[in-house]
Protein backbone atom coordinates (compact mmCIF):
# COMPACT_ATOMS: atom_id res chain seq x y z
CA UNK A 1 0.00 0.00 0.00
CA UNK A 2 2.92 2.32 -0.66
CA UNK A 3 1.63 5.67 -1.81
CA UNK A 4 -1.90 5.26 -0.48
CA UNK A 5 -1.77 8.21 1.88
CA UNK A 6 -0.08 10.42 -0.74
CA UNK A 7 -2.78 9.61 -3.29
CA UNK A 8 -5.55 10.05 -0.74
CA UNK A 9 -4.16 13.38 0.40
CA UNK A 10 -3.81 14.69 -3.12
CA UNK A 11 -7.32 13.63 -4.05
CA UNK A 12 -8.80 15.31 -0.99
CA UNK A 13 -6.91 18.50 -1.74
CA UNK A 14 -8.08 18.36 -5.35
CA UNK A 15 -11.71 17.97 -4.25
CA UNK A 16 -11.51 21.01 -2.08
CA UNK A 17 -9.51 23.24 -4.39
CA UNK A 18 -11.57 22.58 -7.51
CA UNK A 19 -15.12 23.78 -7.92
CA UNK A 20 -16.47 20.31 -8.79
CA UNK A 21 -16.83 19.06 -5.24
CA UNK A 22 -18.45 22.29 -4.11
CA UNK A 23 -20.95 22.34 -6.95
CA UNK A 24 -21.81 18.68 -6.39
CA UNK A 25 -22.17 19.26 -2.65
CA UNK A 26 -24.38 22.29 -3.08
CA UNK A 27 -26.64 20.48 -5.53
CA UNK A 28 -26.79 17.42 -3.28
CA UNK A 29 -27.62 19.38 -0.14
CA UNK A 30 -30.11 21.55 -2.00
CA UNK A 31 -31.93 18.46 -3.25
CA UNK A 32 -31.84 16.87 0.21
CA UNK A 33 -33.20 20.04 1.81
CA UNK A 34 -35.98 20.50 -0.74
CA UNK A 35 -37.17 16.92 -0.56
CA UNK A 36 -36.97 16.84 3.21
CA UNK A 37 -39.01 20.00 3.46
CA UNK A 38 -41.64 18.70 1.05
CA UNK A 39 -41.91 15.33 2.75
CA UNK A 40 -42.12 17.02 6.13
CA UNK A 41 -44.91 19.26 4.93
CA UNK A 42 -46.77 16.25 3.58
CA UNK A 43 -46.30 14.46 6.86
CA UNK A 44 -47.65 17.40 8.83
CA UNK A 45 -50.87 17.59 6.82
CA UNK A 46 -51.20 13.81 6.88
CA UNK A 47 -50.67 13.83 10.64
CA UNK A 48 -53.47 16.36 11.12
CA UNK A 49 -55.78 14.25 8.97
CA UNK A 50 -54.75 11.11 10.86
CA UNK A 51 -55.50 12.59 14.30
CA UNK A 52 -58.86 13.86 13.07
CA UNK A 53 -59.80 10.39 11.85
CA UNK A 54 -58.76 8.88 15.17
CA UNK A 55 -60.83 11.38 17.11
CA UNK A 56 -63.80 10.74 14.85
CA UNK A 57 -63.46 7.06 15.60
CA UNK A 58 -63.52 7.98 19.26
CA UNK A 59 -59.93 6.93 19.90
CA UNK A 60 -56.99 8.74 21.42
CA UNK A 61 -55.24 11.07 18.93
CA UNK A 62 -51.67 9.72 18.71
CA UNK A 63 -49.34 11.20 16.06
CA UNK A 64 -48.82 9.29 12.80
CA UNK A 65 -45.74 7.08 12.78
CA UNK A 66 -42.78 9.30 11.86
CA UNK A 67 -40.69 6.53 10.50
CA UNK A 68 -43.38 4.99 8.42
CA UNK A 69 -44.78 8.19 6.96
CA UNK A 70 -41.75 10.47 6.83
CA UNK A 71 -38.32 8.94 7.35
CA UNK A 72 -38.82 5.88 5.23
CA UNK A 73 -39.83 8.01 2.30
CA UNK A 74 -37.05 10.43 2.95
CA UNK A 75 -34.44 7.65 3.03
CA UNK A 76 -35.67 6.21 -0.25
CA UNK A 77 -35.54 9.67 -1.77
CA UNK A 78 -32.03 10.20 -0.40
CA UNK A 79 -30.95 6.96 -2.06
CA UNK A 80 -32.26 8.26 -5.38
CA UNK A 81 -30.53 11.62 -4.94
CA UNK A 82 -27.17 9.91 -4.38
CA UNK A 83 -27.68 7.99 -7.61
CA UNK A 84 -27.88 11.23 -9.56
CA UNK A 85 -25.14 13.11 -7.74
CA UNK A 86 -22.35 10.65 -6.88
CA UNK A 87 -21.27 9.84 -10.46
CA UNK A 88 -20.19 13.46 -10.69
CA UNK A 89 -17.89 13.08 -7.70
CA UNK A 90 -16.06 10.16 -9.26
CA UNK A 91 -16.18 11.19 -12.92
CA UNK A 92 -12.74 12.81 -12.81
CA UNK A 93 -10.98 10.19 -10.74
CA UNK A 94 -9.25 8.53 -13.68
CA UNK A 95 -10.51 10.36 -16.78
CA UNK A 96 -8.82 13.56 -15.69
CA UNK A 97 -5.53 11.80 -14.95
CA UNK A 98 -5.55 10.26 -18.42
CA UNK A 99 -6.35 13.57 -20.06
CA UNK A 100 -3.72 15.60 -18.27
CA UNK A 101 -1.04 12.93 -18.59
CA UNK A 102 -0.55 12.60 -14.85
CA UNK A 103 -1.40 8.92 -15.08
CA UNK A 104 2.02 8.51 -16.66
CA UNK A 105 3.56 10.01 -13.54
CA UNK A 106 1.63 7.69 -11.23
CA UNK A 107 2.30 4.55 -13.24
CA UNK A 108 6.02 5.26 -13.56
CA UNK A 109 6.38 5.82 -9.83
CA UNK A 110 7.19 2.98 -7.46
CA UNK A 111 3.71 2.75 -5.96
CA UNK A 112 1.18 -0.03 -6.29
CA UNK A 113 -1.81 0.34 -8.55
CA UNK A 114 -3.88 -0.87 -5.65
CA UNK A 115 -2.88 2.24 -3.69
CA UNK A 116 -3.99 4.40 -6.60
CA UNK A 117 -7.43 2.80 -6.80
CA UNK A 118 -7.97 2.59 -3.05
CA UNK A 119 -6.61 6.08 -2.39
CA UNK A 120 -9.04 7.53 -4.88
CA UNK A 121 -11.92 5.45 -3.56
CA UNK A 122 -11.20 6.46 0.02
CA UNK A 123 -11.16 10.13 -0.95
CA UNK A 124 -14.44 9.99 -2.90
CA UNK A 125 -15.91 8.02 -0.05
CA UNK A 126 -14.81 10.64 2.47
CA UNK A 127 -16.54 13.40 0.52
CA UNK A 128 -19.72 11.35 0.26
CA UNK A 129 -19.66 10.42 3.95
CA UNK A 130 -19.33 14.09 4.88
CA UNK A 131 -22.34 14.95 2.73
CA UNK A 132 -24.30 12.18 4.34
CA UNK A 133 -23.39 13.33 7.84
CA UNK A 134 -24.60 16.82 7.01
CA UNK A 135 -27.88 15.34 5.76
CA UNK A 136 -28.17 13.29 8.93
CA UNK A 137 -27.71 16.48 10.94
CA UNK A 138 -30.55 18.08 9.01
CA UNK A 139 -32.88 15.15 9.63
CA UNK A 140 -31.89 15.01 13.27
CA UNK A 141 -33.67 18.33 13.75
CA UNK A 142 -36.74 16.11 14.08
CA UNK A 143 -35.53 15.07 17.51
CA UNK A 144 -36.15 18.63 18.66
CA UNK A 145 -39.87 18.27 18.00
CA UNK A 146 -40.63 14.62 18.49
CA UNK A 147 -39.07 11.28 19.19
CA UNK A 148 -38.52 9.26 16.04
CA UNK A 149 -36.79 5.91 16.44
CA UNK A 150 -33.05 6.67 16.23
CA UNK A 151 -32.09 3.06 15.41
CA UNK A 152 -34.31 2.88 12.35
CA UNK A 153 -33.00 6.22 11.21
CA UNK A 154 -29.38 5.09 11.55
CA UNK A 155 -30.07 1.79 9.81
CA UNK A 156 -31.62 3.75 6.96
CA UNK A 157 -28.54 5.93 6.69
CA UNK A 158 -26.27 2.88 6.73
CA UNK A 159 -28.28 1.62 3.76
CA UNK A 160 -27.88 4.92 1.92
CA UNK A 161 -24.19 4.86 2.69
CA UNK A 162 -23.63 1.32 1.43
CA UNK A 163 -25.67 1.93 -1.69
CA UNK A 164 -23.85 5.22 -2.29
CA UNK A 165 -20.44 3.55 -1.98
CA UNK A 166 -21.64 1.13 -4.65
CA UNK A 167 -22.48 4.06 -6.92
CA UNK A 168 -19.02 5.48 -6.27
CA UNK A 169 -17.21 2.32 -7.34
CA UNK A 170 -19.32 2.03 -10.49
CA UNK A 171 -18.49 5.65 -11.27
CA UNK A 172 -14.80 5.05 -10.71
CA UNK A 173 -14.83 2.05 -12.97
CA UNK A 174 -16.49 3.97 -15.78
CA UNK A 175 -14.04 6.82 -15.26
CA UNK A 176 -11.17 4.37 -15.68
CA UNK A 177 -12.38 3.62 -19.21
CA UNK A 178 -12.35 7.08 -20.72
CA UNK A 179 -10.39 10.30 -20.99
CA UNK A 180 -13.49 12.43 -20.94
CA UNK A 181 -15.03 13.53 -17.67
CA UNK A 182 -18.34 14.18 -19.35
CA UNK A 183 -18.49 10.65 -20.72
CA UNK A 184 -17.44 9.32 -17.32
CA UNK A 185 -20.09 11.34 -15.50
CA UNK A 186 -23.03 10.53 -17.76
CA UNK A 187 -21.83 6.97 -18.37
CA UNK A 188 -21.39 6.42 -14.65
CA UNK A 189 -24.90 7.66 -14.05
CA UNK A 190 -26.25 5.33 -16.72
CA UNK A 191 -24.36 2.32 -15.38
CA UNK A 192 -25.46 3.06 -11.82
CA UNK A 193 -29.06 3.48 -12.94
CA UNK A 194 -28.94 0.16 -14.75
CA UNK A 195 -27.51 -1.72 -11.79
CA UNK A 196 -29.85 0.04 -9.42
CA UNK A 197 -32.96 -1.03 -11.27
CA UNK A 198 -31.68 -4.23 -12.89
CA UNK A 199 -34.74 -6.01 -11.50
CA UNK A 200 -37.02 -4.16 -13.90
CA UNK A 201 -35.33 -5.83 -16.86
CA UNK A 202 -36.86 -9.24 -16.32
CA UNK A 203 -40.26 -10.73 -15.67
CA UNK A 204 -40.32 -10.94 -11.84
CA UNK A 205 -41.96 -14.39 -11.95
CA UNK A 206 -39.28 -16.01 -14.11
CA UNK A 207 -35.97 -17.36 -12.80
CA UNK A 208 -34.03 -14.75 -14.75
CA UNK A 209 -36.23 -12.02 -13.33
CA UNK A 210 -35.64 -13.23 -9.79
CA UNK A 211 -31.91 -13.31 -10.37
CA UNK A 212 -31.88 -9.85 -11.88
CA UNK A 213 -33.87 -8.56 -8.98
CA UNK A 214 -31.46 -10.13 -6.50
CA UNK A 215 -28.60 -8.39 -8.29
CA UNK A 216 -30.16 -4.97 -8.37
CA UNK A 217 -28.98 -2.47 -5.81
CA UNK A 218 -32.40 -1.15 -4.91
CA UNK A 219 -33.73 -4.59 -3.94
CA UNK A 220 -31.20 -4.74 -1.13
CA UNK A 221 -31.96 -1.22 -0.06
CA UNK A 222 -35.65 -1.78 0.80
CA UNK A 223 -35.02 -3.41 4.17
CA UNK A 224 -32.64 -0.66 5.27
CA UNK A 225 -35.24 1.98 4.56
CA UNK A 226 -37.73 0.03 6.66
CA UNK A 227 -35.23 0.15 9.51
CA UNK A 228 -34.30 -3.53 9.25
CA UNK A 229 -30.61 -4.37 9.39
CA UNK A 230 -30.05 -7.68 7.62
CA UNK A 231 -26.49 -8.97 7.25
CA UNK A 232 -27.43 -10.52 3.91
CA UNK A 233 -27.78 -7.09 2.39
CA UNK A 234 -24.63 -5.77 4.01
CA UNK A 235 -22.68 -8.70 2.57
CA UNK A 236 -24.20 -8.02 -0.83
CA UNK A 237 -23.08 -4.40 -0.88
CA UNK A 238 -19.62 -5.20 0.43
CA UNK A 239 -19.14 -7.87 -2.25
CA UNK A 240 -20.49 -5.52 -4.87
CA UNK A 241 -18.02 -2.81 -3.86
CA UNK A 242 -15.05 -5.19 -3.88
CA UNK A 243 -16.07 -6.61 -7.23
CA UNK A 244 -16.08 -3.20 -8.91
CA UNK A 245 -12.88 -2.10 -7.19
CA UNK A 246 -11.29 -5.23 -8.57
CA UNK A 247 -12.56 -4.46 -12.06
CA UNK A 248 -11.23 -0.91 -11.78
CA UNK A 249 -7.82 -2.27 -10.86
CA UNK A 250 -7.94 -4.59 -13.86
CA UNK A 251 -8.96 -1.74 -16.10
CA UNK A 252 -5.97 0.26 -14.88
CA UNK A 253 -3.65 -2.65 -15.56
CA UNK A 254 -5.08 -3.11 -19.02
CA UNK A 255 -4.08 0.47 -19.75
CA UNK A 256 -0.63 -0.85 -20.50
CA UNK A 257 -1.99 -2.79 -23.39
CA UNK A 258 -4.27 -0.16 -24.80
CA UNK B 1 22.92 1.39 -17.44
CA UNK B 2 20.39 0.66 -20.14
CA UNK B 3 20.43 -2.37 -22.39
CA UNK B 4 17.64 -3.27 -24.77
CA UNK B 5 17.47 -6.25 -27.00
CA UNK B 6 15.10 -6.63 -29.89
CA UNK B 7 12.38 -4.51 -28.36
CA UNK B 8 9.23 -4.73 -30.42
CA UNK B 9 5.91 -3.13 -29.72
CA UNK B 10 2.91 -3.94 -31.81
CA UNK B 11 -0.26 -1.92 -31.54
CA UNK B 12 -3.32 -3.22 -33.30
CA UNK B 13 -2.49 -2.84 -36.97
CA UNK B 14 0.81 -1.08 -36.41
CA UNK B 15 4.37 -1.90 -35.45
CA UNK B 16 5.41 1.03 -33.32
CA UNK B 17 8.94 -0.23 -32.85
CA UNK B 18 10.59 -3.21 -34.41
CA UNK B 19 13.67 -4.97 -33.06
CA UNK B 20 15.17 -2.02 -31.24
CA UNK B 21 18.49 -2.88 -29.59
CA UNK B 22 20.87 -0.39 -28.02
CA UNK B 23 23.02 0.23 -25.00
CA UNK B 24 23.60 3.31 -22.95
CA UNK B 25 26.65 3.53 -20.71
CA UNK B 26 26.70 5.15 -17.31
CA UNK B 27 26.99 8.92 -17.51
CA UNK B 28 26.24 9.14 -21.22
CA UNK B 29 23.82 11.62 -22.73
CA UNK B 30 22.09 9.98 -25.63
CA UNK B 31 19.85 11.77 -28.06
CA UNK B 32 16.97 9.84 -29.52
CA UNK B 33 16.35 11.44 -32.85
CA UNK B 34 13.64 10.71 -35.33
CA UNK B 35 10.65 12.17 -37.13
CA UNK B 36 7.29 12.28 -35.39
CA UNK B 37 5.82 8.83 -34.99
CA UNK B 38 9.16 7.08 -35.34
CA UNK B 39 8.78 5.21 -32.06
CA UNK B 40 10.70 7.43 -29.67
CA UNK B 41 7.91 7.81 -27.14
CA UNK B 42 7.03 4.12 -27.33
CA UNK B 43 10.62 3.14 -26.55
CA UNK B 44 10.72 5.53 -23.63
CA UNK B 45 7.44 4.25 -22.28
CA UNK B 46 8.81 0.74 -22.31
CA UNK B 47 11.96 1.82 -20.50
CA UNK B 48 9.89 3.56 -17.83
CA UNK B 49 7.63 0.52 -17.33
CA UNK B 50 4.60 2.46 -18.49
CA UNK B 51 3.93 -0.04 -21.25
CA UNK B 52 5.32 -3.52 -21.75
CA UNK B 53 7.02 -4.48 -24.99
CA UNK B 54 5.34 -7.07 -27.21
CA UNK B 55 8.65 -8.91 -27.36
CA UNK B 56 12.29 -8.34 -26.55
CA UNK B 57 13.89 -7.34 -23.28
CA UNK B 58 15.07 -4.16 -21.66
CA UNK B 59 17.21 -3.82 -18.56
CA UNK B 60 17.51 -0.52 -16.79
CA UNK B 61 20.10 -0.11 -14.02
CA UNK B 62 20.45 -3.87 -14.00
CA UNK B 63 16.74 -4.60 -13.55
CA UNK B 64 14.36 -6.02 -16.10
CA UNK B 65 11.58 -3.56 -16.88
CA UNK B 66 8.97 -6.27 -16.86
CA UNK B 67 10.16 -8.48 -14.02
CA UNK B 68 11.36 -5.82 -11.61
CA UNK B 69 9.34 -2.77 -12.51
CA UNK B 70 9.49 -1.24 -9.04
CA UNK B 71 13.28 -1.35 -8.92
CA UNK B 72 13.44 0.22 -12.38
CA UNK B 73 10.99 2.95 -11.40
CA UNK B 74 13.14 3.86 -8.41
CA UNK B 75 16.13 4.36 -10.68
CA UNK B 76 14.56 6.56 -13.30
CA UNK B 77 13.24 10.05 -13.50
CA UNK B 78 10.81 10.50 -16.36
CA UNK B 79 9.57 13.61 -18.06
CA UNK B 80 6.75 12.64 -20.44
CA UNK B 81 6.04 14.65 -23.54
CA UNK B 82 3.74 16.99 -21.69
CA UNK B 83 4.76 17.63 -18.09
CA UNK B 84 2.48 15.59 -15.81
CA UNK B 85 1.22 18.41 -13.62
CA UNK B 86 -1.84 18.68 -11.43
CA UNK B 87 -2.86 22.14 -12.49
CA UNK B 88 -4.68 22.97 -9.28
CA UNK B 89 -1.62 22.38 -7.10
CA UNK B 90 1.07 24.83 -6.13
CA UNK B 91 4.58 24.05 -7.36
CA UNK B 92 5.93 23.25 -3.91
CA UNK B 93 2.87 21.19 -3.01
CA UNK B 94 3.19 19.25 -6.25
CA UNK B 95 6.86 18.46 -5.66
CA UNK B 96 5.97 17.39 -2.13
CA UNK B 97 3.42 14.96 -3.57
CA UNK B 98 5.86 13.61 -6.15
CA UNK B 99 8.54 13.10 -3.51
CA UNK B 100 6.07 10.97 -1.57
CA UNK B 101 5.05 8.73 -4.46
CA UNK B 102 8.67 8.41 -5.56
CA UNK B 103 9.49 7.07 -2.13
CA UNK B 104 11.85 9.83 -0.97
CA UNK B 105 12.29 9.25 2.78
CA UNK B 106 10.50 11.83 4.91
CA UNK B 107 13.71 13.23 6.37
CA UNK B 108 15.17 13.85 2.91
CA UNK B 109 12.13 15.40 1.27
CA UNK B 110 12.73 19.00 2.17
CA UNK B 111 16.32 18.91 1.07
CA UNK B 112 15.55 17.15 -2.21
CA UNK B 113 12.74 19.55 -3.04
CA UNK B 114 14.90 22.59 -2.23
CA UNK B 115 17.63 21.24 -4.44
CA UNK B 116 15.36 20.55 -7.41
CA UNK B 117 13.70 23.93 -7.02
CA UNK B 118 17.04 25.63 -7.08
CA UNK B 119 18.50 23.72 -9.99
CA UNK B 120 15.43 24.27 -12.12
CA UNK B 121 15.19 27.93 -11.19
CA UNK B 122 11.77 27.65 -9.59
CA UNK B 123 12.54 29.67 -6.47
CA UNK B 124 10.26 32.54 -7.44
CA UNK B 125 7.27 30.46 -8.42
CA UNK B 126 7.25 27.86 -5.61
CA UNK B 127 3.98 29.14 -4.23
CA UNK B 128 2.30 29.65 -7.60
CA UNK B 129 -0.35 27.30 -8.93
CA UNK B 130 1.12 25.18 -11.71
CA UNK B 131 -1.91 25.89 -13.91
CA UNK B 132 -0.99 29.55 -13.97
CA UNK B 133 2.61 29.04 -15.04
CA UNK B 134 3.93 29.63 -18.54
CA UNK B 135 4.86 26.66 -20.68
CA UNK B 136 8.55 27.15 -19.99
CA UNK B 137 8.02 27.08 -16.26
CA UNK B 138 5.76 24.06 -16.49
CA UNK B 139 8.50 22.25 -18.35
CA UNK B 140 10.93 23.18 -15.60
CA UNK B 141 8.55 21.88 -12.97
CA UNK B 142 8.41 18.70 -15.05
CA UNK B 143 12.19 18.48 -14.97
CA UNK B 144 12.27 19.19 -11.24
CA UNK B 145 9.79 16.36 -10.81
CA UNK B 146 11.97 13.98 -12.82
CA UNK B 147 15.14 14.67 -10.84
CA UNK B 148 13.46 14.92 -7.46
CA UNK B 149 14.40 11.51 -6.09
CA UNK B 150 17.89 11.89 -7.55
CA UNK B 151 17.62 8.94 -9.91
CA UNK B 152 20.75 7.79 -11.73
CA UNK B 153 18.85 7.76 -15.03
CA UNK B 154 16.77 10.51 -16.57
CA UNK B 155 14.44 9.84 -19.47
CA UNK B 156 13.21 13.02 -21.09
CA UNK B 157 10.64 12.92 -23.87
CA UNK B 158 10.92 16.02 -26.07
CA UNK B 159 12.08 18.24 -23.23
CA UNK B 160 12.10 21.40 -25.34
CA UNK B 161 8.97 20.97 -27.42
CA UNK B 162 6.63 23.91 -27.41
CA UNK B 163 9.03 26.28 -25.71
CA UNK B 164 10.07 29.66 -27.02
CA UNK B 165 13.72 30.02 -28.12
CA UNK B 166 14.89 31.55 -24.87
CA UNK B 167 13.29 28.81 -22.81
CA UNK B 168 14.77 26.20 -25.14
CA UNK B 169 18.25 27.54 -24.41
CA UNK B 170 17.58 27.46 -20.68
CA UNK B 171 16.25 23.92 -20.67
CA UNK B 172 19.16 22.69 -22.76
CA UNK B 173 21.62 24.30 -20.40
CA UNK B 174 19.90 22.65 -17.48
CA UNK B 175 20.11 19.26 -19.16
CA UNK B 176 23.79 19.72 -19.85
CA UNK B 177 24.34 20.61 -16.22
CA UNK B 178 22.62 17.44 -15.13
CA UNK B 179 24.75 15.38 -17.45
CA UNK B 180 27.65 14.88 -15.09
CA UNK B 181 25.76 12.93 -12.46
CA UNK B 182 23.02 11.32 -14.48
CA UNK B 183 22.71 9.04 -17.44
CA UNK B 184 20.29 10.81 -19.76
CA UNK B 185 18.21 9.74 -22.71
CA UNK B 186 16.35 12.51 -24.40
CA UNK B 187 14.21 12.37 -27.46
CA UNK B 188 13.79 15.10 -29.98
CA UNK B 189 12.97 15.73 -33.57
CA UNK B 190 15.13 18.82 -33.64
CA UNK B 191 18.57 18.19 -35.05
CA UNK B 192 20.66 20.94 -33.46
CA UNK B 193 19.36 19.87 -30.10
CA UNK B 194 21.26 16.63 -30.37
CA UNK B 195 24.54 18.23 -31.38
CA UNK B 196 24.18 20.80 -28.65
CA UNK B 197 23.35 18.54 -25.75
CA UNK B 198 24.24 14.94 -26.51
CA UNK B 199 27.33 12.83 -26.80
CA UNK B 200 25.73 10.14 -28.84
CA UNK B 201 22.83 9.97 -31.21
CA UNK B 202 20.47 7.15 -31.95
CA UNK B 203 18.41 7.82 -35.03
CA UNK B 204 15.17 5.95 -35.17
CA UNK B 205 12.85 5.84 -38.13
CA UNK B 206 9.68 3.85 -38.67
CA UNK B 207 10.34 1.89 -35.52
CA UNK B 208 13.87 0.83 -36.38
CA UNK B 209 17.23 2.12 -35.30
CA UNK B 210 18.94 3.34 -38.42
CA UNK B 211 22.04 4.82 -36.86
CA UNK B 212 23.72 4.81 -33.47
CA UNK B 213 26.99 6.71 -33.20
CA UNK B 214 28.87 9.04 -30.99
CA UNK B 215 28.77 12.60 -32.24
CA UNK B 216 32.56 12.69 -32.34
CA UNK B 217 32.48 9.94 -34.93
CA UNK B 218 29.99 11.97 -36.86
CA UNK B 219 32.43 14.87 -36.97
CA UNK B 220 30.22 17.00 -34.91
CA UNK B 221 32.18 20.14 -34.23
CA UNK B 222 31.96 19.80 -30.46
CA UNK B 223 31.13 22.51 -27.99
CA UNK B 224 34.11 24.81 -28.73
CA UNK B 225 34.17 24.32 -32.49
CA UNK B 226 31.97 25.26 -35.34
CA UNK B 227 32.17 24.13 -38.87
CA UNK B 228 32.21 25.93 -42.20
CA UNK B 229 31.53 24.59 -45.61
CA UNK B 230 33.79 25.92 -48.33
CA UNK B 231 33.73 25.24 -52.04
CA UNK B 232 36.39 26.64 -54.32
CA UNK B 233 37.73 26.09 -57.80
CA UNK B 234 41.40 25.28 -57.49
CA UNK B 235 43.85 23.25 -59.44
CA UNK B 236 44.96 21.02 -56.56
CA UNK B 237 44.01 19.88 -53.08
CA UNK B 238 44.15 22.92 -50.83
CA UNK B 239 43.38 21.43 -47.42
CA UNK B 240 46.90 21.98 -46.13
CA UNK B 241 46.90 25.66 -46.98
CA UNK B 242 43.52 25.99 -45.28
CA UNK B 243 44.72 24.37 -42.09
CA UNK B 244 47.58 26.84 -41.88
CA UNK B 245 45.07 29.66 -41.41
CA UNK B 246 44.72 31.00 -37.90
CA UNK B 247 41.53 29.80 -36.22
CA UNK B 248 41.08 26.84 -38.56
CA UNK B 249 41.81 23.50 -36.96
CA UNK B 250 41.24 21.12 -39.77
CA UNK B 251 40.03 21.01 -43.30
CA UNK B 252 38.51 17.91 -44.69
CA UNK B 253 37.53 17.28 -48.24
CA UNK B 254 33.91 16.18 -48.31
CA UNK B 255 32.88 15.93 -51.95
CA UNK B 256 33.57 12.82 -53.93
CA UNK B 257 32.69 14.17 -57.36
CA UNK B 258 35.90 16.09 -57.97
CA UNK B 259 34.61 19.38 -56.66
CA UNK B 260 36.86 21.12 -54.14
CA UNK B 261 34.54 21.09 -51.21
CA UNK B 262 35.90 21.27 -47.69
CA UNK B 263 34.58 21.15 -44.22
CA UNK B 264 36.57 23.43 -41.91
CA UNK B 265 36.56 23.10 -38.13
CA UNK B 266 37.09 26.49 -36.57
CA UNK B 267 37.00 28.07 -33.11
CA UNK B 268 33.45 28.68 -31.99
CA UNK B 269 32.39 32.27 -31.71
CA UNK B 270 35.25 33.54 -33.82
CA UNK B 271 33.93 34.08 -37.29
CA UNK B 272 36.77 33.22 -39.66
CA UNK B 273 34.73 33.56 -42.82
CA UNK B 274 36.21 36.94 -43.86
CA UNK B 275 39.71 35.58 -43.40
CA UNK B 276 38.94 32.44 -45.38
CA UNK B 277 37.34 34.48 -48.14
CA UNK B 278 40.23 36.91 -48.55
CA UNK B 279 42.68 34.02 -48.30
CA UNK B 280 40.94 32.25 -51.16
CA UNK B 281 41.06 35.34 -53.29
CA UNK B 282 44.70 35.92 -52.41
CA UNK B 283 45.52 32.35 -53.47
CA UNK B 284 43.73 32.86 -56.75
CA UNK B 285 41.01 30.26 -56.10
CA UNK B 286 37.58 31.00 -57.30
CA UNK B 287 35.23 31.08 -54.30
CA UNK B 288 31.98 29.27 -55.03
CA UNK B 289 30.46 28.83 -51.63
CA UNK B 290 31.24 29.65 -48.05
CA UNK B 291 28.75 29.11 -45.29
CA UNK B 292 28.45 28.12 -41.68
CA UNK B 293 27.30 24.57 -41.26
CA UNK B 294 25.71 23.47 -38.05
CA UNK B 295 26.90 19.88 -38.30
CA UNK B 296 26.91 17.20 -40.84
CA UNK B 297 24.43 15.36 -38.67
CA UNK B 298 21.82 17.05 -40.78
CA UNK B 299 23.10 15.41 -43.95
CA UNK B 300 23.26 12.02 -42.31
CA UNK B 301 19.85 12.39 -40.80
CA UNK B 302 18.23 13.29 -44.07
CA UNK B 303 20.01 10.46 -45.78
CA UNK B 304 19.00 7.75 -43.32
CA UNK B 305 15.51 8.99 -42.72
CA UNK B 306 14.56 9.51 -46.31
CA UNK B 307 16.17 6.35 -47.68
CA UNK B 308 14.52 3.00 -47.16
CA UNK B 309 17.34 1.12 -45.50
CA UNK B 310 19.83 2.33 -42.95
CA UNK B 311 23.55 2.81 -42.70
CA UNK B 312 23.97 1.55 -39.15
Amino acid sequence: MRGFSAIYGREMRAYFTSPTAYVVSVVFLLAVGLFFMTLLRNYISFDAYWRERLLEAGREAVPADVHQYLLRRFISTLGAITLFVLPFITMGSFAEEYRSGTMELLLTSPIGQRSIVLGKFAAASTVFTLLLLISLGLVSSLFLYGNPDPTSLLVGFVGVWLQGESFLVIGMFISSLTRSQVVAGIGGLGAALLLWLAGLLGDPTSTLGIWLNELSLVAHFEDFSKGILDSKHVVFYVCFIFFWLFLTLRSLESLKYR
Amino acid sequence: MIVTENLTKIYPGKRAIDGVSFEVQKGEIVGFLGPNGAGKTTTMRILTCFQPASSGTARVAGHDVFEAADAVKRNIGYLPESPPLYLEMRVREYLEFVSRIKGVPRSMRRQRIDESVERCGLGDVQQRTTGKLSKGYRQRVGLAQAMLHNPPILILDEPTSGLDPKQVVEVRRLIRELAGEHTIILSTHILPEVSMTCERVIIINQGRIVLSRSLRDLDAPGPDRESLLLEVEASADVSEQLTSLEGVHSAQRVAADGARRYRLLCDRGRDVRPRVASFAVQQGWRLLELRAQETNLEEIYLRVVTSEGGVA
